[in-house]
């Protein structure tokens, strides 16, 4: 039981560092489109990286959520 | 407060470090069908994972991994998406710019290894254009070659649009750049 929950913990570790570097890697390549792009095209494919990053991130927040409470 | 979005268009045609007196010309990305390829490859990438999904579907659900298996493909999904935008992202910020004065080659290989080289636009000697393959003379693109009076290493404009107009632009323009700078000197 006690293996079973430092597991757990370890997987919840992983996936958080998972999803920072995620996040950091969303926030440069936002950074660069906005900061170096030349015209308007570079910033509004960042506002649609933007929101299809966080529309999956919230989807898979969600599902994660899902499959928790199931099992 | 009224939101204010004119970075949208406020930044039309300007970049890091214009001249007050200079003005864009031509401002070129590789072509289309570039982009195209590599959405292509990233759509297939994303169908296999949810086309395996649905017609092990049954099996699946029966055995009650749905919920774990939907989790992973969602985790697979903001990966490519991340990967697809770093290629977006490189295709935008890889271009190059023709100004009333000098030309640019903006070039960007990755988050942190980006290289701007200029060319005045009275030191261009001659422009080659090549087009090779079916594809490339199909779309019209190819790349143009700038051999500049001096300098040892070649500006190049690989795969862009309707080489050949390019060309005739940029040696129009160097005409008129060499003449205004002939009348400056005199």
């Amino acid at each position: 039981m006690e293996q079973l929950a430092s597991l757990t913990n370890l997987i919840s570790i992983v996936a958080g560092v998972i999803i920072f570097l995620y996040w950091i890697h969303v926030f440069v390549i936002l950074y660069h489109l906005i900061r170096f792009g030349v015209g308007t095209r570079p910033k509004q494919v960042s506002v649609l990286f933007l929101a299809g990053s966080i529309g999956l991130f919230t989807l898979l927040i969600l599902t994660t959520v899902s499959v928790v409470l199931i099992s | 407060m009224a939101l204010n979005f004119s970075f949208f268009t406020q930044s039309k045609y300007t970049f890091e470090g214009i001249r007050p007196d200079e003005e864009v010309e031509i401002f070129l990305y590789s072509h289309w069908i570039t982009v195209v390829i590599k959405t292509l490859v990233y759509t297939i990438l994303a169908a296999v994972p949810l086309l395996a999904l649905i017609i092990l579907h049954e099996e699946v659900v029966s055995r009650g991994f749905f919920g774990i298996a939907f989790l992973f493909l969602i985790a697979y999904y903001m990966i490519l998406w991340a990967m697809y935008f770093y290629e977006i992202m490189i295709y935008l910020l890889d271009t190059w710019i023709v100004t009333d004065q000098r030309i640019l080659d903006i070039t960007q290989k990755g988050f942190f290894y980006r290289t701007v080289s200029e060319l005045d636009l009275t030191k261009v000697q001659d422009i080659s254009v090549r087009t090779k393959g079916l594809i490339q003379t199909i779309f019209d693109f190819g790349d143009v070659e700038i051999q500049s009076a001096g300098a040892t290493n070649k500006f190049m404009f690989t795969q862009v649009a309707h080489p050949n107009i390019i060309k005739d632009r940029i040696m129009k323009l160097a005409a008129e750049a060499r003449k205004h700078s002939e009348e400056r000197g005199m």
